[in-house]
């Protein structure tokens, strides 16, 4: 009955990371990526998810802590051929928008080891990609989409996604989601995955993790997250019976109180909501960091 | 071994946007190689252009942050770009001689007369082009490192000031002194090989400094 | 095997897993040695977690509805009806004390629920 195999390692694992530079301090975050789960990386722009994905792949050299890769400390000499089995797609930079598919697919059969033109090929079958024409004519979608591509068809174990579903509508998304959902069939497979979309984080993730002005305020399985929290509706007079200790957050409207409370610590009376991984997201920011 | 397929990569990446966008630039050079006199000089200096154009595109794509996520180190990336413009300078050498000696095959049969002296295979020729090739790879040492630092506009500006300032300067030296005196206290073979010395060890440095600027660069980002 | 999944539910995922996957082999859709899908496999078909998946399989486990055999797979164990009877029994202690904490929210009697259950049966 393992699903994550005991002897299994974690995909990623970040110990006490701290990285400053300019203005901006990433401090002491930790988490485990299990090989077999996808991790959603949640945060504002500017929380550090970017910078958290330069430097698990060294291309930001961190100042303390310690990061694996597929059971590789990612300063080890080793690490550069061990890019072979991450696959990376950057939702703000691209690839050379000079080349078609085909010049795109026998430039990077050189780049990396394990490439499987079969599998490209098959992709941009699947996804409906013209093989001859410019990427820089592809619609925003289909550049995605063969960002995808390229990322899987080295065969990695790590895909890291940051923000891949940006800017593409719901029936593309939902394509791309699948995709990612695939992928995670395979129990050493694994996926760290931003994005600012919560609800396609809420559909495929196995775990959250949410970044907050440089630190990290949890890392949470998501079902778990979605039982323990429910948004609770009432009016102002009635609010004073809730234990300020379940509170998350609050909000006052005019027709009385709207919170975040963790189910399990009010009165099971009070008639709850289910609640989404974005009330869960806006009512932390706001008031998630005190508790 | 990764990183010598990465390169093959990188260098039919840089191809294909040569192909793509630069066709104009590969005609230009081979039509002033095969020109007379000292025209073929341009087509050295376009080569040396090369690169840093080619950077300009990827960098409008974004290209370098995704490149850092592959399979080999920014030593590799740099060296990528140095390596385009060596094969340039070395493919322009060869043509340069070859054809020379094409004409100089042909021109008779086809006028009648000896080959005239701006389009022959002489020494004198295959001293200025020797050199000429040597310092395009010189010009290249001194310029990557801006361009890697500064990306391409304000890199290039930076680096053409710089060559004003070298060309001035040696004009000046030039003048001051009379080189063929100088000429005949060193032999040329050894001038050729302390020029190349000095033109590998200028691009060895050149790549460490280039290595570091653009991983600052890069982090900057 | 069926099973259906529904995000608005109000009950916890891995709860509406157990419950469809119980409630098959109870009815005798699912019958004894019958293989189920690996965990990985199941949640990745309905689109939900394996984490939560993985609890569903724990606890079909736990109560003796199914078996895991290393290697191979997960399978439907042989119906006991003891065990079968005792699943409801707690059902229905659940059900009882969610009943139970809205009667005492609305100020209830004992006597008042008593009453609701009886007249709710058909009694007089």
């Amino acid at each position: 009955m393992e699903v994550f195999d005991a002897n299994s390692q974690n995909a990623i694992k970040v110990e006490r990371l701290t990285k400053s530079f300019g203005n901006f301090t990433l401090r002491d975050v930790n988490f485990a990526l299990p090989a077999g789960s996808i991790m959603g990386l949640v945060g504002e722009n500017g929380a550090g998810k970017t910078t958290l994905f330069k430097l698990i792949m060294n291309v930001l050299r961190r100042d303390e802590g310690e990061i694996s890769v597929l059971g590789q400390d990612n300063l080890a000499p080793g690490f550069d051929a061990l890019k072979n089995e991450v696959g990376v797609v950057l939702g703000s930079a691209g690839l050379p928008d000079y080349l078609t598919a085909a010049q795109l697919g026998r430039v990077l059969r050189l780049c990396f080891s394990a490439w499987d033109d079969g599998y490209f090929n098959q992709m941009l079958a699947d996804f409906r990609l013209p093989e001859d024409k410019l990427i820089k004519e592809f619609s925003t979608g289909m550049k995605m989409k063969i960002a995808i591509a390229a990322a899987l068809a080295h065969r990695p174990r790590l895909l890291l996604l940051d923000e891949p579903t940006s800017g593409l509508d719901p029936i593309v998304r939902e394509e791309i989601l699948g995709v990612f959902n695939d992928f995670t069939r395979d129990p050493e497979h694994a996926i760290l995955i931003s994005s600012h979309i919560l609800s396609d984080l809420e559909k495929i993730c196995d775990y959250i993790a949410f970044l907050h002005e440089g630190r990290l305020l949890f890392c949470e399985e998501k079902d778990k997250l979605l039982e323990d929290y429910a948004l609770l509706k009432l009016p102002e007079a009635d609010f004073a019976a809730v234990p300020p200790g379940a509170v998350v957050s609050l909000r006052r409207e005019p027709w009385g109180v709207e919170a975040l409370v963790k189910k399990h610590e009010i009165n099971p009376a009070f008639v709850t909501e289910h609640t989404t991984l974005e009330d869960i997201i806006i009512f932390w920011s706001k008031g998630g960091g005190a508790q | 071994m990764n990183a010598k397929n990465g390169l093959r990569g990188l260098l039919l990446k840089d191809f294909y946007c040569i192909w793509r966008y630069l066709k104009i630039y590969l005609l230009l050079m081979l039509v002033f190689v095969l020109l007379p006199g000292s025209l073929p000089m341009l087509s050295f200096l376009y080569a040396v252009l090369l690169p840093a154009t080619i950077l300009a595109y990827d960098e409008n794509a974004k290209w370098p942050e995704l490149a850092a996520m592959l399979p080999f180190s920014s030593r590799t990336l740099v060296f990528g770009k140095y390596l385009l413009g060596y094969i340039f300078a070395g493919v322009l050498l060869a043509l340069a001689l070859l054809s020379r000696l094409v004409y100089q095959l042909i021109w008779p049969l086809l006028l009648g007369a000896p080959v005239d002296n701006d389009f022959a295979l002489t020494g004198e020729f295959a001293f200025f082009i020797l050199l000429t090739c040597l310092a395009s790879l010189v010009l290249e040492a001194l310029s990557m490192p801006f361009i890697f630092r500064y990306g391409n506009a304000k890199g290039r500006l930076v680096s053409f000031l710089l060559f004003g300032i070298i060309f001035g300067a040696s004009l000046g030296i030039a003048r001051q002194f009379d080189i063929t005196a100088l000429e005949l206290n060193i032999s040329l073979p050894v001038l050729f090989l302390a020029a190349a010395a000095i033109t590998l060890a200028l691009n060895a440095v050149s790549c460490q400094i280039s290595v570091r600027m653009y991983d600052k660069r890069l982090r900057g980002a | 095997m069926d099973i259906i999944i529904s995000n608005a539910a109000d009950r916890p995922i891995y709860e509406q897993i157990y419950q469809q996957m119980k409630q098959q082999i109870i009815s005798g859709r699912l019958t004894e040695g019958d293989m189920l899908p690996s965990i990985r496999t199941l949640a990745k078909d309905l689109k939900i977690s394996v984490i939560t998946t993985k609890r569903a399989y724990d606890e079909l486990e736990r109560e003796g509805f199914i078996y895991t055999v290393a290697g191979k797979g997960c399978f439907v164990a042989e119906k006991n009806l003891e065990l079968v009877r005792e699943g409801n029994l707690r059902e229905l202690e659940e059900l009882l004390r969610r009943a139970d904490a809205l009667a005492a929210s609305l100020g209830l009697s004992d006597e008042e629920v008593r009453d609701m259950l009886r007249i709710l049966r058909g009694e007089d």
